[in-house]
């Protein structure tokens, strides 16, 4: 039996069990053995239920909202992660697990470093804030987006962003909207023109004495609108 | 004044390109949109798309790029916590 966890749109998400080697002649036994195995998921829930219990002092965000800041911060920022800590004992049913974290704590893009991944593409330890030491894997949910990533090596887990492709696009629609169309509107809107003469005299004197009259004839205007 | 025997006329456009902007921000638009891809009849052709054929882009989008998505994360966040602690409180009961 497995552990997934499925989304479902407008509630969030929740995990669900599968099987692994299901009874593929017999569907009933199948649903019986999910169905009897519930327990499991009550269990996970508390789990997720006791890192949304503000601890004395603290005001918490819940599990949730930190999961959905996660996948947030991924998709604009390639990777995100959240690091694990144990302030407390998490209990599930009346026992307490040392090994399951009472908080999480939120890792943006930014503050993760460089990353080591095994020959295996198993990854190993994530640098955090520059720091000589790296957390180990093990020790967080790392969020990278594989699907838009480049896929050789270690690169992949470096996740790719869906957002960053487009600054430039955005950026220069900026600029068109801040910067041009204001610019065509006050060009537009002023009236800018520009007189242009084009002589007929024939020698220089005569195009001279053209240019002499039309520039004697020209008044200055105050426009008001 | 100019000595008019070196005036040269040329025909300068002075008018505003306003219609090549307007593309220019409309095909910018588009490719923000399709970066996410999110289904562009969201944003433009409402109007030109019927009903049946705007349920199946915004269904194209879910089954093709959300739901990959979904299961994606889903996956990544199962792996490293759901399926961890499953397997830490059910190590001595259940077969992996």
């Amino acid at each position: 039996m497995n552990a997934f966890t499925k989304f479902i749109v407008g509630t969030g998400f929740r995990p669900e069990l599968e099987l692994i080697n299901p009874d593929q002649e017999n569907d009933e036994n199948n649903i019986n053995e999910l169905k009897n195995n519930q327990e499991i998921i009550t269990n996970l829930r508390e789990i997720d239920r006791q890192l949304d219990t503000n601890m004395p002092g603290y005001q918490d965000v819940s599990f949730v909202e930190k999961i959905a800041a996660l996948i947030d911060t991924t998709n604009s920022f390639n990777r995100s992660a959240l690091m694990f800590t144990y302030e407390r004992p998490v209990k599930v049913n009346g026992k307490s697990y040392k090994n399951i974290p009472s908080g999480l704590k939120f890792a943006h893009a930014r503050d993760l470093g460089i990353i080591e991944v095994s020959d295996s593409w198993r990854l190993k330890p994530v640098q955090w804030r520059n720091a000589y030491y790296m957390v180990p894997s093990t020790d967080m949910i790392y969020l990278w987006n594989p699907l838009i990533s480049a896929k050789y090596h270690n690169a992949w887990f470096y996740g790719g962003s869906m957002v960053l492709p487009m600054l430039d696009a955005a950026r220069v629609i900026r600029t068109i909207i801040g910067v041009d169309f204001p610019a065509m509107v006050e060009a537009t809107w002023a009236g800018m023109f520009i007189l242009t003469v084009k002589p007929e005299g024939q020698n220089q004197a005569q195009k001279a004495a053209e240019y002499n009259v039309i520039s004697a004839g020209l008044e200055e205007v105050v426009l008001v609108f | 004044m100019e000595d008019p025997e070196n005036v040269q006329f040329d025909t300068v456009d002075f008018s505003p390109k306003v219609t090549e902007f307007k593309d220019l921000t409309d095909f910018l638009i588009r490719y923000c949109v399709a970066t996410l891809g999110l289904p562009q009849t969201m944003f433009f052709d409402e109007s030109a798309s019927n009903r049946a054929t705007m349920i199946g882009k915004i269904q194209l989008a879910i089954s093709t790029v959300i739901n990959p998505l979904r299961e994606q994360f889903g996956r990544q966040i199962c792996d490293q916590w759901y399926q961890r602690w499953f397997e830490l409180l059910y190590k001595d009961t259940l077969r992996f």
